[in-house]
């Protein structure tokens, strides 16, 4: 089984046994006036280098942000909407970030949301490519494909 | 309200609601505009002190948010404080406390698994550094590779702070303990586990000092999830305010805090000169304090207090650092405490600008002194150099190498790859392996070389150094550290004496710990004086810890 079909496989075993997604499992966050922060996500977040044990499934509260951080420049990550599923596209931008990764000058941080129709038990996911693939990242982001995949939980 | 009026009893910041064991609330002094608190204290009797230093979960109100965590309390205290309790000690004080580890774990990612539970039960195993102490680090003691589990037998540790009996005695200045367990060592920081050391002495009796306002300042970074929880996950770092994030990903904020409040308000008189006595407990921030309209005095740095004080517009302090200063209020208004813009190397650029305090000059003008002469600091032995090491620090954050010693991004055989890793001289910490190895009684020079932007604070236990040279520039500086941040991509000489009288194997490391929890730590063995450095003695493995769960629950 490919690495990123057992991620898939790890997560949906973990759905499968997890109860009712309901208040006992995920009791609601308060936010006590605080401005909602975005699930973020980097390169070490890539589902095809999880392991099925290591590899927990993301859940993804109804109502968060979601960004996503890559290392680039000179390589450009672009969006795949053909193969992201249940979120929209809201953005990028480019953060200057020379000398923390080799082969790379800055972070692409890419701004996404839950799609409309996302509600819970949602299954979705989101893909970035890109075509000049520094070293510094073969391991982590191999052939340059870079995939999260989620379920959506609702605790209200 | 004058120094000597306001050594408390411990507790009196703390318990609104008793009951720390409930989760009720400990602590509901904390909406942003509140006047600071002073933090409970502990005062040492004739020659020491004994309690329990205990660790148990709490709930604390941050601004409008209520967090749930772990919090230290002395033994008489009711509840826990966040931060904790400052204990106050001197010189050729005995200090004994059995540390009792009830911590229980929160931060869960969401849908987690009991396996995926399980793999994180090691980050409420605890121990207990005292930072900047020179004591003894043998087990017992100041011993960093205990391992204390939740609900386990307290603990017993006890320190003997050097009096001037020994020659050389412990300086009177600010000092702190912490969680020092390799692995869970971050977690607990984010969770505001720290408390402040305060050693009283000479420098108290200055005659401008003696009777003047203190504050005792502690400064922390919490790392917080929607529910008020620290993440139980691995984190990575990220771009933006906050600067970590969870694998698998939970929204998160940092709060950065003083004495646990966010935002609160420091009264001082027109021409009152107060001491205000800092410590940056947070694991990653470096706060570059500014106070509007203001000069600092700096009286002591880590602990060692200074000859003379020290006109400074602004202080850096890496995690780990302590400030003391003096500051006189200037003309009648509301002025802003920064943590300025600083770029200390963290992916995505500078650590923005924050406001974490104001001041308010209010009331009947004064005119107090500013001292002009302090105490006779420490002096550094004038003895030949016995040794010159050479230590590198190196950082990898793309989760592209295999665990282990760094070989470079190019290794693609298989294996397990962390998501960062933090390298001493290229190799990540190993419990028995001893990487470099000191005679007591003699004065050596590190040569400390970043490879990294990320600006290492080094730090070494036991023995304080002094900085010699900037990139292989000679300094003129008699300045004491115990922790010192690196020049990006730069290096720094360090000058350190091996006191003789302490002996024992202990850890230097980067204060950025997250970058000491994930590898960046190397063992120091300290032999006592005499001993044939041509032919020392076997030095004894640590041993592993023993079991792997808590003993109850």
């Amino acid at each position: 089984m490919k690495p990123g079909l057992r991620y898939f496989a790890a997560l949906g075993l973990c759905l499968s046994v997890t109860p009712a997604l309901g208040e006992t499992d995920f009791p609601v966050w308060d936010q006590h006036g605080a401005a909602k922060r975005p699930y973020i996500f980097t390169q070490q977040h890539n589902a095809v280098i999880q392991s099925d044990t290591e590899a927990p499934a993301q859940l993804i509260r109804l109502g968060y942000p979601l960004q996503v951080q890559l290392p680039g420049n000179p390589a450009l990550w672009t969006f795949q909407p053909e193969e992201s599923h249940h979120v929209e596209y809201l953005g990028r931008t480019m953060v200057y970030s020379p000398n923390r990764i080799a082969g790379t000058e800055s972070i692409l941080v890419f701004d996404l949301a839950l799609s409309a129709d996302a509600a819970d038990g949602t299954e979705g996911q989101f893909t970035f490519k890109t075509e000049e693939l520094p070293a510094s990242l073969e391991n982590v982001v191999p052939d340059g494909i870079y995939v999260v995949r989620f379920q959506v939980i609702d605790p209200d | 309200m004058l120094r000597r009026d306001f050594l408390r009893s411990a507790g009196a910041a703390t318990a609104l609601a008793a009951g720390g064991q409930s989760l009720g609330i400990s602590q509901a002094l904390a909406q942003p505009g509140d006047r600071l608190r002073d933090l409970p204290e502990l005062r040492s009797g004739s020659g020491g002190i004994k309690t329990q230093l205990i660790m148990e979960n709490g709930r604390f109100q941050v601004g409008e948010r209520v967090l749930t965590m772990p919090a230290y309390r002395f033994a008489h205290m009711d509840t826990g404080s966040l931060p904790g309790p400052t204990l106050r000690v001197r010189p050729g004080d005995r200090v004994e406390w059995d540390l009792v580890n009830r911590m229980r774990p929160t931060g869960y990612p969401d849908g987690a698994t009991d396996a995926q539970k399980a793999m994180f039960d090691q980050l409420e195993y605890t121990n207990v550094h005292v930072h900047g102490l020179q004591v003894s680090p043998k087990p017992g003691h100041d011993n960093v590779y205990q391992v204390l589990r939740p609900f386990c037998t307290p603990e017993p540790y006890t320190y003997d702070i050097p009096g001037p009996d020994t020659g050389r005695a412990q300086p009177s200045g600010m000092f702190w303990y912490h969680p020092h367990k390799h692995g869970s060592t971050t977690h607990q920081a984010w969770q505001g586990l720290s408390g402040a050391i305060i050693v009283e002495g000479e420098i108290d009796e200055v005659p401008e000092i003696r009777d003047i306002r203190e504050r005792v300042i502690v400064l922390n970074g919490l790392l917080v999830n929607p529910a008020g929880e620290v993440p139980r996950a691995a984190i990575v770092p990220n771009a933006g305010f906050s600067p970590f994030t969870p694998i698998p990903s939970q929204p998160t904020d940092i709060l950065l805090t003083m004495n646990g409040q966010l935002r609160p308000v420091i009264d001082i008189q027109p021409g009152e000169v107060q001491r205000w006595r800092f410590l940056n407990a947070a694991p990653h921030r470096f706060f570059w304090l500014d106070l509007e309209g203001h000069e600092f005095y700096q009286i002591g740095q880590d602990g060692i207090p200074f000859a003379a004080p020290r006109p400074v517009k602004r202080l850096l302090m890496a995690p780990g650092n302590r400030a003391e200063f003096l500051v006189k209020g200037g003309a009648p208004g509301t002025y802003r405490l920064h943590a300025e813009l600083y770029e200390q190397g963290h992916p995505g650029g500078a650590r923005p600008g924050w406001v974490i305090g104001t001041v308010e000059v209010a009331g009947p003008t004064r005119d107090d002194p500013i001292p002009s002469r302090l105490v006779e600091p420490p002096r550094m032995p004038d003895l030949p150099i016995a040794k010159r090491r050479t230590i590198h620090f190196k950082g990898e954050i793309s989760g592209n190498e295999k665990a282990g010693e760094y070989v470079g991004s190019h290794d693609h055989s298989p294996g397990p790859r962390p998501p960062v890793q933090f390298y001493l001289d290229g190799k990540v910490f190993a419990l028995n392996r001893i990487d470099q190895k000191v005679l007591g009684g003699t004065v050596e020079e590190w040569t400390l070389v970043n490879e990294d932007v990320f600006q290492h604070p080094f730090h070494i236990h036991v023995n304080p150094f002094q900085v010699v040279a900037v990139n292989g520039q000679p300094t003129c500086d008699d300045t004491w550290w115990d922790v010192i941040a690196l020049p990006s991509r730069g290096q720094l000489t360090v000058r350190m004496y091996f006191r003789p009288d302490i002996d024992g194997k202990t850890v230097y490391h980067c204060h950025i710990l997250p970058h000491e929890d994930n590898g960046m730590m190397a063992n120091l063995y300290i032999y006592p004086p005499g001993t044939d450095m041509e032919n020392p003695p076997e030095i004894p493995d640590t041993p592993e810890p023993i079991g792997w769960v808590p003993c109850a629950s």
